[in-house]
């Protein structure tokens, strides 16, 4: 805040203008008198344009919108303005922690020289699986509470409403079912967990941000009940989402007949999705349905004949997924 | 008080799926309630619901008197132990039960009585200062239970937690939960698939397939009074046997001609109620429990009985018991009979059951006549 207020008055003193920076919680002001009662929403709406002899600027910074207030006495200097501007988006950041400049970093482009200071600073903490904790409503301190003793992890911080992590563990996705496990255990709380995937640096750390965000995409388009989503594990849905409308309806068609429809109920709605969980294993997916293979097949054969897909064979069941997950999409 | 009151809940998923159609049902407090059903019933849906983990499409939910529908899980007085559970493995049995506790902010002392005050009664208490590692699977299960036990709430809500134990344990931990049950006078929901698990453990049990309610019963009237075909099949093990039947006048008694002319018996009350809803000459299925076909040659009836004969399959013996499969109108039978009939495949077999010992099924509703 101070190196802020350093930075307004030496551009207050070199401009001989009236300074201000208004964020979401307050405001900043050189002159004593200037800016009175403008709150942020009114900053955001009036930027752009002259108020009470200011002219308000919008700028980003560490990954928050900032609003400056420019007394607009005099004649009045672009140039100097955009030189002001810079200088307190460069105060703004040096006042932020690591982990708020590091979070800036990943949200919007960065330079070398940034990427260098951030690679410097966290060193091999930025190595490991990379993963995103959402869904924890207000136990924010609780969950990393629960993360501390269930999961090593050498970085973790909030970031648009959930948690960034890095972890080094070995076995990523048995410490992330014990993680979220504890949670719903501790606390009731069905929190996701979405591994992107190693991170080797700063670059890597943002590439796998987009696939921890992407799995979160997924579970949500699919309607997945999971709560650990392993962006290496989703191909399938991946492939999916790329087939063209067209591609889609017909595949549909093909397994979704009338009949099929009109079968479907919640009981062979698990017993799909649990035959393909177990890799088209008969006897897995039986015992994990709690039924006898016997009555497994009787069912497949009761699609086989509303479909003509018979999902003991790999040719005919792989299409009849395909159709399955796109019948999921929202 | 914790009574549970669920008014007609729904759940429809998107995509137009029911998974619960129209639960209805009181719970009292302290009654142990067990859910059971094949999987995809609904079972785990009306828990998670009664949880607060899904949400209720449809219906009110009442935790005691208080209107719980839009409440956060963790604002419901309620704890949860599941099938798949996981334990801090850095911290020692101790640590793990007192942790959520920790998290509430208990003063330390509370913690410490409550965590040792449900180790005594899960009989872990030698076992505080050892970590999850040393443990079994039945001791992990017990920290487990011991991690939802100090929190006191009102509601114990389970979701299959023994169905990761090999058998033996299961049956260990069966007795562990009802003692439980009974030490802390809660109210208790259990979900299971297990019919033996809802038949030893709860006070009353819900029976349900395909989001219905099929039965809500104390177990021995499950047992003994199945509601239709389903419940009949479901309760019991080895399961009831079916055949297809007609109700036939033969004099003044009621009988069912089996289709391959066997004659079979009746009870009174279920004769008269066959002849007063008007179902002579109609085809109905009886139902009869293995355990109540009698070999002819060890344990012989003397009246109000009829006989089945076949010849032996296969026989499979169970130490106490044999189990006899023969067949029958072309359907498999089950006889469950004294081990000391020694018999074995390709034997001939004369099976003696009383006639109030058959269960009379509609032919169409597959509901039981009463």
């Amino acid at each position: 805040m101070d190196e802020l207020r350093e930075v307004l008055s030496k551009a207050s003193e070199i401009s001989n203008r009236d300074i201000a920076v208004i964020w979401d919680k307050g405001c900043c002001r050189i002159s004593e008198q200037g800016i009175p009662g403008l709150s942020y929403e009114e900053a955001r709406q009036n930027s752009g344009s002259s108020w009470k002899g200011y002219i308000i600027y919008p700028f980003e910074a560490v990954g928050k919108t900032y609003y400056v207030c420019i007394r607009a006495e005099g004649c009045r200097s672009e140039a100097e303005d955009q030189l002001i501007l810079l200088a307190i988006k460069s105060a703004v950041f040096n006042r932020c922690s690591e982990d708020e400049r590091l979070a800036a970093a990943l949200k919007e482009d960065f330079d070398t020289a940034v990427g260098m200071r951030l690679e410097e600073a966290y060193g091999q903490r930025l190595c490991g699986y990379v993963l995103l904790v959402s869904g924890y409503e207000d136990c924010l301190n609780e969950v990393l509470q629960i993360m501390d003793n269930t999961i090593e992890t050498t970085l973790r911080f909030e970031y648009e409403g959930r948690i960034l992590a890095v972890s080094p563990e070995g076995n990523i996705e048995e410490a992330c079912e014990s993680l979220s496990k504890n949670i719903l255990s501790e606390l009731l709380l069905e929190c996701t967990v979405a591994i992107g995937g190693r991170s080797g640096g700063i670059q890597d750390l943002r590439r796998m941000l987009d696939c921890c965000l992407e799995a979160l995409f997924i579970r949500r388009t699919y309607g997945l009940s999971d709560t650990v989503m392993n962006y290496d594990k989703l191909y399938a849905y991946r492939a999916v989402s790329c087939l063209s409308p067209g591609t889609k309806a017909d595949i549909l068609a093909k397994v979704f007949t009338r009949e099929f429809k009109e079968m479907l109920n919640s009981e062979l709605s698990i017993t799909i999705e649990e035959l393909f969980k177990n890799n088209l294993n008969l006897t897995d997916a039986a015992g994990k349905l709690y039924i006898h293979r016997n009555t497994l097949l009787y069912r497949l054969d009761k699609i086989f004949k509303c479909t003509g897909f018979d999902l003991k064979k790999f040719e005919d069941s792989w299409l009849f997924r395909l159709a399955w997950l796109i019948n999921k999409e929202k | 008080m914790a009574n549970l009151s669920l008014r007609h809940i729904k759940k429809v998923y998107p995509g137009n799926v029911t998974a619960v159609k129209d639960f209805n049902m009181e719970v009292e407090d302290k009654e142990f309630i067990v859910l059971v059903g094949p999987s995809g019933c609904g079972k785990t849906t009306t828990l998670r619901m009664i949880a607060g983990l899904e949400d209720i499409s449809d219906g009110e939910l009442y935790i005691g008197e208080r209107f719980v529908n839009d409440v956060a899980p963790k604002d419901r007085d309620i704890a949860m132990v599941f099938q798949n559970y996981a334990l801090y493995p850095h911290m020692t049995v101790y640590e793990n039960m007192a942790f959520g506790l920790k998290l509430k902010k208990v003063p330390k002392a509370e913690i410490d009585s409550k965590v040792k005050h449900a180790a005594k009664m899960l009989e872990i208490e030698h076992l505080l200062d050892r970590k999850p590692k040393a443990l079994s699977g039945g001791q992990r299960q017990r920290v487990a239970l011991g991690r939802a036990i100090v929190r006191e709430p009102k509601v114990f809500l389970m979701d299959e937690p023994l169905s990761n134990l090999d058998a033996k344990l299961r049956v260990q931990m069966r007795t562990v939960i009802s003692k439980l049950h009974k030490q802390l006078e809660t109210t208790f929901v259990y979900v299971t698939h297990d019919q033996t698990e809802a038949m030893t453990m709860g006070t009353r049990i819900v029976i349900m397939k395909d989001g219905d309610i099929q039965q809500v019963d104390t177990p021995q009237r499950a047992y003994d009074n199945p509601a239709n075909l389903f419940v009949a099949g479901f309760i019991g093990s080895p399961q009831m046997n079916f055949l297809k039947g007609t109700v036939v006048l033969e004099g003044q008694r009621v009988c069912l001609k089996l289709q391959d002319g066997t004659m079979v018996g009746i009870s009174d009350e279920k004769a008269a109620a066959l002849k007063e809803r008007g179902y002579i000459s109609k085809e109905v299925y009886m139902g009869i429990r293995p355990e109540h076909l009698h070999d002819a040659d060890i344990e012989p009836l003397s009246s109000g009985y009829s006989v089945f004969k076949g010849q032996i399959e296969l026989a499979e013996l169970m130490g106490a018991e044999i189990y006899l499969y023969f067949d029958l109108c072309g359907k498999q039978i089950t006889a469950r009979v004294d081990s000391k009939a020694a018999k074995k495949s390709g034997d001939a077999v004369e099976l003696h059951f009383h006639w109030d010992k058959v269960h009379v099924f509609d032919a169409e509703t597959e509901k039981a006549i009463y």
